[in-house]
């Protein structure tokens, strides 16, 4: 009781002695961060094969977080300290510089060596030397995305991640399962096959990717390991298999299977080989996604008439649903450790289908695209601040991405006729 | 009083007294503000209530006269000014009365004599009275005064909050036009920032008081002072010590995604 009196007395005098002003700030504005990268200095004779500086730029501007000035708009060029005046930048109106220099060694290795600048404070913030060879130069340029991100917004870089698609030509008699950068660069092809391919899912070590081939006999699941290009055959039962996902922890795949008559949720075990059904409902129950416990999975059913997204617990079988709003909701992926759906969503019968997230925590719903039609397939970059996603532009099937914040989006550059089912690789560790 | 060995509990309850006794004492006398610097700013605050009363506020004269109307028994006390050669007059008759009785004084005449002295002692006795009333009068006077400058007191801290919270809102306006919030922010993140002007509103100097426990939030707060560069102050160079010299923002993006 004393204690209690004396304790809110010496508070009170505390606050009395404080009596500083104090101005409340509660709005922010989530424009784009100015940065500026300048063109890192080059070593004489030798020819750099990437445009390291200009990866980064493209990298921190596909974010929507950074919004890296053109090198022509810049007053000079510093690739050192002392060259740089913090002035000439506030007069441009930039928070951040980053420079660097490309030094050729012995074997066709490069040394990258880069330095960040608080513009204001006119201080380093960060400094660090890569060493690769030419064909690594992609991958430095990444990293130094990944960590020029993570310093100035406090979310781990995601630019040295891949993405894993599907490429039909016009007459959808190839079809072929790619991967490619974030960024869409450097493709390699996993499988070419006349068969459609569909539902590409990561392994979350990277290692592995897991899809659906519509065979003349069926569908089927395959995983397949990246490196050495080996397919195991996961699942071929009667009906239909499809939509498959890997636990976060690895040890599990769920998926669809039709074989008990309508489409319903199944978890096999990768080591045991033993099969879990998860839901028991005659309506469609589709489109599995792990919540990050790998103990919960989010799926679309059409339980209540229309598609909308559910939470199951694979333990207890108890089931929830999670969305309300709109006409349509299917093929949620999560975002930020499960607190965010991501998915597509269709406001009112008849509306355009546009990918939609919703904040679990705080029921928010935000429609994150409106240029393209007929979105579909989205996947989220490990990060969470990226959403990548398959929709019909000028009558062809097109990757695009949008950042979580619905500020910018843009075309991931294809050589093919029809690009889809994008899907999101985890962190290279 | 028993007093107990030191190893004993019970022993502890006599320094516990003088303990909480003491810190109850130093409680009141900091809710006092007997060691805030407001006694510098009070000093400088007057010579600029004169000067701004007198030019702007019209109302302030109505005021003494009502204060004045309240005390009906004393009405004298309204010219301050005129009391005072008033007074000054009374004592040059005085003085020159006793010189002109000086002359009759030459011819002894007892009764006058007696007479004069009882005027004299009369006199003395009105100039007593008077300088009574005359003192009850200052003294009034030196109420009423003390009450005019709490008066206006009162209505320059009014004022002064009046100025306060509109440049406090000019300040935040232009903050929130340029802070740029990190996306990694919470909606319930906060981070307090102290900074430090000089009195043409250029801010020399920004301090993370508390962090959010997001570096790059803390940093885009900073950013966004130093965005700015120079915020609105009062022209009242009092006002700006008071209050705008060093302040804090409490920033809270609540707009944040997160």
């Amino acid at each position: 009781m004393l204690r209690t009196f004396t304790f809110v007395l010496l508070f009170w005098v505390y606050a009395n002695a404080q009596a500083e002003l104090t101005i409340e700030i509660k709005q922010g504005i989530a424009s784009a961060i100015p940065i500026s990268v300048v063109p890192f200095a080059l070593p004489e004779g030798t020819k750099v094969p990437e445009d390291i500086d200009g990866i980064i730029r493209n990298d921190l501007e596909r974010s929507g977080h950074f919004k890296p000035i053109s090198p022509d708009d810049m007053l000079s060029h510093p690739n050192n300290i002392e060259d740089i005046y913090f002035r000439d930048w506030r007069l441009l109106k930039q928070d951040y510089v980053l420079i660097g220099q490309v030094e050729a060694r012995l074997n066709d290795v490069f040394q990258i060596r880069y330095q960040l600048f608080d513009v204001f404070n006119e201080k380093e913030l960060l400094s660090q030397t890569l060493r690769g060879t030419k064909q690594q130069l992609r991958d430095i340029a990444h990293k130094v995305s990944d960590s020029v991100y993570e310093q100035l917004t406090g979310i781990r870089g995601a630019f040295s991640t891949k993405i894993a698609y599907v490429t039909a030509n016009r007459a959808r008699t190839n079809f072929t399962l790619a991967i490619a950068d974030s960024d869409g660069a450097r493709e390699q092809i996993v499988l070419k096959s006349k068969y459609s391919i569909f539902s590409p899912a990561w392994s979350p070590d990277g290692k592995k990717l897991a899809y659906v081939m519509l065979e003349d006999k069926g569908s089927r699941v395959y995983v397949q390991e990246l490196a050495t290009g080996k397919k195991e055959l996961v699942s071929s039962s009667k009906g239909l298999n499809s939509a498959p996902a890997f636990s976060p922890d690895g040890t599990k795949l769920a998926m669809v299977l039709s074989k008990d008559g309508n489409p319903e949720i199944y978890v096999l075990e990768l080591a045991t080989k033993k099969w879990t059904r998860i839901t028991k409902h005659f309506g469609i129950d589709t489109e599995p996604n792990w919540m990050p416990d790998s103990q919960h999975i989010i799926f679309t059913s059409g339980r209540s008439g229309k598609p909308q997204i559910y939470r199951v617990d694979t333990q207890s079988g108890y089931i929830e649903r999670l969305t309300y709003e709109g006409h349509y909701n299917a093929r949620a992926r999560l975002a930020q450790d499960g607190r965010f759906l991501v998915m597509v969503h269709q406001a009112q019968k008849g509306g355009d289908f546009h990918i939609a997230s919703l904040d679990l925590t705080r029921g928010l719903l935000q429609i994150l695209t409106s240029d393209t039609y007929l979105d579909e397939s989205p996947s989220v970059s490990p990060n969470g601040v990226m959403v990548m996603y398959a929709a019909k532009y000028k009558n062809q099937s097109i990757l695009a991405a949008v950042s979580v914040d619905g500020d910018v989006k843009f075309l991931v550059p294809s050589k093919h006729g029809d690009v889809r089912e994008p899907a999101w690789g985890p962190y290279k560790n | 009083m028993r007093l107990y060995p030191l190893s004993d509990p019970r022993s502890f309850g006599l320094p516990i007294l003088i303990a909480l006794g003491i810190q109850i004492v130093v409680l009141v006398l900091l809710s006092t503000h007997w060691m805030n610097t407001e006694t510098h700013t009070l000093k400088s605050v007057p010579s600029h209530i004169a000067a701004r009363v007198v030019q702007i506020e019209k109302p302030k004269p109505k005021q003494v006269k009502k204060a004045v109307k309240k005390k009906p028994g004393k009405p004298k006390v309204v010219p301050a000014k005129k009391t005072a050669p008033v007074k000054k007059k009374k004592a040059e008759t005085k003085k020159e009365k006793p010189v002109k009785k000086v002359v009759p004084k030459k011819e002894p005449d007892q009764k006058a004599i007696a007479k004069k002295q009882a005027e004299l002692a009369k006199q003395a006795k009105e100039e007593l009275a008077k300088a009574a009333a005359r003192e009850q009068a200052m003294s009034e006077l030196d109420a009423l005064l003390a009450e005019e400058m709490a008066a206006e007191n009162a209505q320059q801290s009014e004022k002064d909050q009046a100025a306060i919270s509109d440049y406090a809102s000019q300040i935040r306006a232009l903050i929130e036009r340029v802070w740029r919030v990190p996306p990694s922010a919470k909606h319930t993140d906060t981070v307090l920032v102290r900074l430090f002007l000089v009195p043409t509103g250029e801010v020399t100097e920004v301090q993370i008081v508390e962090s959010s426990g997001n570096l790059a939030l803390d940093r885009s707060a900073e950013q966004a002072v130093w965005r700015v560069g120079t915020l609105p102050v009062p022209d009242d160079a009092a006002l700006f010590e008071k209050q705008f010299r060093r302040f804090t923002l409490k920033l809270t993006p609540e707009n944040a995604r997160l």
